[in-house]
């Protein structure tokens, strides 16, 4: 091949190593990338051990999950409030909260020789096939349905987009806010129709819940609620779900109890 | 090829398929050259973190699934590439219309801190001076021109990398060198008239 002269070799020679982000670029983008992971529900792959991370991510993507939903660092302090969890907690509360989304029938891969990066058996992962083509769902993206291992294959555009998905659960977070539940479940049913089981759904079933709850407190909503919290008993929005949906006598229960603890 | 770390993933991975790498590991080998091709393949700076974010974002969702065939950082860039042409294409700005107006933060170049501000500014010059060139590259010769040039792999490397044979791969970065060459000749031609 023709070789450059040595003005560009000395131009190429000042590119390498030249412009590296600086650590707090580094963090930055790390955080970024934890933030995206919680949005797509992606905590349970990291708990679990789908993709092996330090503990530390994990509780990011742990209360990022919640904080995302929630609609900020706002809720998520209350949420942490709300639990009374330490620290330390938010990490259990991670991996068990991984236990409710993991495949059980899945095969593991074997870990006879599990060297120092391995903390656990890895099942294999359903976000890259199963969940894109939830995604993809009634929306024509050519190359969405991919299935290749990623050496043969190219990253789908598809891949990364769940903001629609996120816009509508924001907006009836929001609804919720304004206290606007009827609007709240609109909004979901609009979701419904364009996602289906959508790579969020477990946290539409959670918004859902809640909404219905509060547009309409009785034995469905409850029905609902408890359906939820069956299915994902360590969501980090169960403790939301069971706040809003508590029935008449276990709030005034739990009123006579804190009561007698209270300043005349 | 490769850093030492790098390197040493791909071999664990390759030797034990059971191995998923560890992906705080695998971010804090890569990210370095991932953030410096990615701005030298025409991103723009405003637009750097959201790319680079990307190709980690999915380098997480797939790390499960790398098996060892690939070296660990060619299957980063793999991926790389293909955030970078994505970017292309939803962005109205090609690479070629970047030119050399968004040269680098003089904080990025850490590598030259310790050397003082004289040398600072002389890599930033370097690098504005760099990527108005590139920009004369049309997409796929660029890429394999980064990719050999400044990231130094080897064709092979490469047709893995873009899916294509070494022969396009040569044939690409012959043509590359010209217009590279060609373009310098041009810069240096037009500072020189503009020189009283």
């Amino acid at each position: 091949m023709n070789d450059l002269g040595p003005e560009a070799r000395s131009l190429l020679e000042a590119a390498r190593g030249a412009e590296t982000p600086t650590r707090v670029d580094r963090e930055r983008i790390k955080h970024a990338v934890a933030l995206r992971v919680a949005t797509v529900g992606a905590a349970s792959m990291a708990a679990s051990g789908a993709v092996a991370m330090t503990v530390a991510t994990k509780v990011t993507v742990a209360a990022l999950t919640v904080a995302v939903l929630g609609g900020g660092s706002a809720s998520l302090w209350a949420w942490k409030a709300h639990t009374a969890a330490p620290p330390a907690a938010l990490h259990r509360a991670a991996s068990r909260h991984s236990a409710s989304r993991t495949p059980p029938a899945l095969p593991t891969r074997p870990v006879a020789e599990a060297p120092a990066v391995m903390e656990e058996p890895r099942p294999k992962p359903l976000l890259p096939e199963v969940r894109r083509r939830e995604v993809v769902r009634g929306e024509a993206r050519p190359g969405g349905t991919v299935s290749l291992p990623v050496a043969e294959s190219a990253p789908s555009p598809a891949l990364d987009s769940l903001d629609p998905e996120l816009t509508v659960l924001r907006q009836a977070q929001e609804d919720l806010r304004a206290g606007l539940p009827a609007q709240a479940l609109r909004r979901l049913a609009e979701y419904d129709r364009r996602f289906g089981k959508g790579t969020l759904n477990e946290e539409r079933r959670a918004i859902g819940a809640i909404a219905l709850c509060q547009a309409h407190p009785g034995p469905a909503a409850q029905a609902q609620a408890e359906r939820f919290l069956r299915s994902a008993p360590q969501s980090p929005l169960a403790g939301r779900v069971r706040s809003a949906c508590q029935k008449p006598d276990e709030t005034a229960k739990q009123s006579n109890e804190i009561a007698p603890g209270r300043e005349p | 090829m490769g850093s030492p770390v790098g390197n040493a993933l791909a071999s664990t991975a390759s030797s034990n398929r059971a191995c998923v790498p560890d992906f705080d590991a695998v971010y804090e080998t890569h990210v370095d050259f991932v953030w410096r091709t990615v701005r030298r393949m025409g991103v723009r700076a405003a637009d750097t973190d959201d790319v680079v974010q990307e190709v980690f974002f999915i380098v997480y969702r797939r790390l499960a699934e790398f098996e060892g065939r690939a070296q660990l950082k060619t299957w980063v860039f793999k991926i790389l590439v293909h955030v970078v042409r994505h970017y292309w294409r939803t962005h109205q700005r090609k690479p070629g219309d970047r030119a050399a107006e968004d040269p680098p933060a003089i904080q990025d170049l850490v590598a030259d801190h310790e050397h003082g501000p004289a040398a600072m500014y002389e890599r930033v010059e370097a690098l504005r001076v760099l990527d108005g060139l590139l920009a004369h590259l049309d997409e796929d010769k660029r890429e394999v021109f980064v990719l050999a040039e400044i990231e130094q792999m080897t064709a092979a490397e490469i047709a893995e990398i873009i899916e294509a044979n070494a022969n396009t791969v040569g044939s690409r970065l012959r043509a590359a060198r010209q217009e590279f060459e060609k373009a310098l000749l041009r810069f240096r031609a037009h500072e020189l008239r503009r020189q009283p």
